[in-house]
């Protein structure tokens, strides 16, 4: 029982590790910028197109 | 697989950005016929001035304001200046009688490459008066800088 109940503790263990996050709200921020930049140029350029 | 939060965010962000852009292009090619000048149209390059429609170079008119222009690109020029009405719309069929020519209006979008062999076809309307430049952009030669040609809008 004992044996069981430490490899039980040990598997919570591992679980609650897995369950920490690392904390990406700087690297959402980049993405979402970098995608911004990207989308505006694309319209931008796209505009340019249709215009002329 | 686990999966961060924000990553899926801008997993889905990226995807959907790409389908929308890909989306507008296909519909702007299949749905409103925006294709790239150069097509698959042939001409035997040795040939060119015998060759119909470049035996007779110019500007025809071919319907209401519409217009054909038929122009052999060559070291160092483009032909004729054209004289077309505002609001025209002119066919532009170009090709070349020795090497790589290019084809460009600044400030529209008529820009292409011009390889002898093909015909390369780009329609534009002109809707706003003045002096267009047709410029070489393509290195054809020691003259290339002095390779233009001119397109009066009235």
């Amino acid at each position: 029982m004992a044996k069981l109940d430490s490899a039980k503790s040990f598997e919570t263990e591992k679980e609650q590790a897995g369950k920490t996050e690392p904390k990406l709200n700087g690297t959402l921020l980049s993405v979402m910028l970098v995608g911004g930049f990207i989308i505006l140029s694309w319209i931008g350029v796209y505009a340019l197109y249709l215009s002329r | 697989m686990h999966m961060h939060k924000y990553e899926k965010i801008w997993l889905v962000f990226g995807g959907i950005t790409l389908i929308v852009f890909l989306s507008v292009i296909g519909v702007s090619a299949f749905a409103m016929g925006h294709h790239p000048p150069s097509d698959m149209t042939t001409i035997d390059p040795e040939k060119v001035k015998e060759t119909a429609p470049f035996d007779d170079p110019g500007l025809k008119k071919i319907g209401d304001n519409e217009y054909e222009a038929v122009m052999v690109a060559q070291a160092f020029m483009f032909g004729e200046p054209l004289e077309v009405p505002k609001g025209a719309t002119v066919h532009f069929k170009v090709t070349s009688a020795d090497v790589v020519h290019g084809f460009s209006i600044p400030g529209t979008n008529v820009n292409m490459m011009i390889t002898p062999g093909h015909i390369n076809t780009i329609t534009h309307k002109f809707d706003e008066a003045g002096e267009f430049l047709i410029i070489c952009n393509e290195y054809c030669g020691v003259g290339h800088q002095a390779m233009s040609g001119k397109i009066e809008v009235n």
